[in-house]
């Protein structure tokens, strides 16, 4: 008799260490994430082994400059806005005169060009960059997978 | 009797519902999986422009200490050809099959005259200038294999022009 009620005995799946990999799966994605900016373009960035490591804290503004396929006459891309270079001198003449009633410098600039980007247009963007009284510069690679 | 069964009730072991839990849990992973990207892994070159009122650059490549390396694009953008000082023909330089790879050893050349010429002058000479010169249409994958053989090469000061 003891032993038929044994048999009955319902399977159970322990999902205790499920819901455990779980959280643990969601603990690595938080740290690991990093959330979406809005400054920052979808380019494939140029390689480079030597690049210095990106100041994270330092507020740069960046500047993406993307391939001349993906441009149409719009090559600069600043907040996901689409400038021309026109539209980038007047931005960054805007900015400047918003620092200078702040009292206070412009920030470096961080030119994030797409590997294919024309050299004339990283040109261009440094004389905007001089003209709006910035001048230190980075220029951002990407570390080669091999 | 009465008695009993409301003992029997208060009896009744508690069970925590896991089935919600789960549900949030895989929601929370789910978004996390979607909204996710990975720490990329950027590189800056830094660099300075000259200050207000700086007047040009002496690029006087007679001087031991400033050089100029030339990119001239060719083949539509996908190479170009790498001279050093108008004089020493350093060769091609190409886009690889994979995005990572240049294909030729122009830079290679490069970064071994530049070592060269730091060490002629002086590792701890701060005027020492390389001038990178590109012609409009060169892509910037060149310009930044120059710019990390400057910087392999310990060169203190680069600057850009272009050539016209």
């Amino acid at each position: 008799m003891l032993l038929k009620q044994a048999d009955k005995k319902k399977a159970e799946i322990n999902i205790i260490p499920m819901v455990d990999i779980v959280f643990q799966l969601i603990i690595f994605f938080l740290v690991a994430m990093q959330v979406k900016e809005n400054k920052v373009t979808k380019l494939n960035l140029p390689r480079a082994r030597w690049g210095g490591k990106v100041a994270e804290k330092e507020s740069a503004l960046i500047i993406n400059v993307v391939s001349p396929e993906r441009a149409g006459g719009r090559p600069y891309r600043v907040l996901l806005h689409k400038f021309s270079l026109k539209e980038l001198n007047r931005y960054l003449q805007g900015e400047l005169a918003l620092r200078e009633r702040q009292k206070k410098k412009m920030p470096a600039a961080r030119i994030r060009a797409d590997m294919n980007a024309e050299f004339k247009n990283i040109q261009e963007a440094l004389i905007a960059c001089r003209n709006a009284h910035i001048w230190k510069i980075r220029v951002t690679t990407k570390k080669p997978t091999n | 009797m009465r008695g009993m069964v409301y003992k029997k009730h208060l009896k009744e072991k508690h069970k925590l519902e896991m089935a919600p839990l789960v549900d949030i849990v895989f929601q929370l992973l789910i978004f996390f999986l979607v909204a996710t990207e990975m720490r990329p892994t950027e590189a800056d070159f830094k660099t300075n422009l000259p200050g207000k009122g700086a007047g040009p650059l002496d690029l006087d490549t007679k001087k031991p200490d400033v050089h100029r390396v030339f990119l001239e694009s060719t083949e539509k953008g996908n190479a170009v050809f790498v001279t050093l000082d108008n004089y020493k023909k350093l060769g091609y330089m190409r886009a690889g099959k994979t995005e990572d790879l240049l294909q030729g050893d122009a830079f290679r050349k490069l970064t071994e005259s530049l070592r060269g010429a730091v060490e002629a002058v002086g590792t701890n000479n701060k005027n020492f200038m390389l001038v990178i010169n590109g012609s409009p249409d060169t892509r910037i994958k060149f310009i930044a294999g120059a710019l990390d053989a400057a910087v392999a090469a310990n060169v203190p000061r680069i600057t850009f022009r272009g050539l016209n």
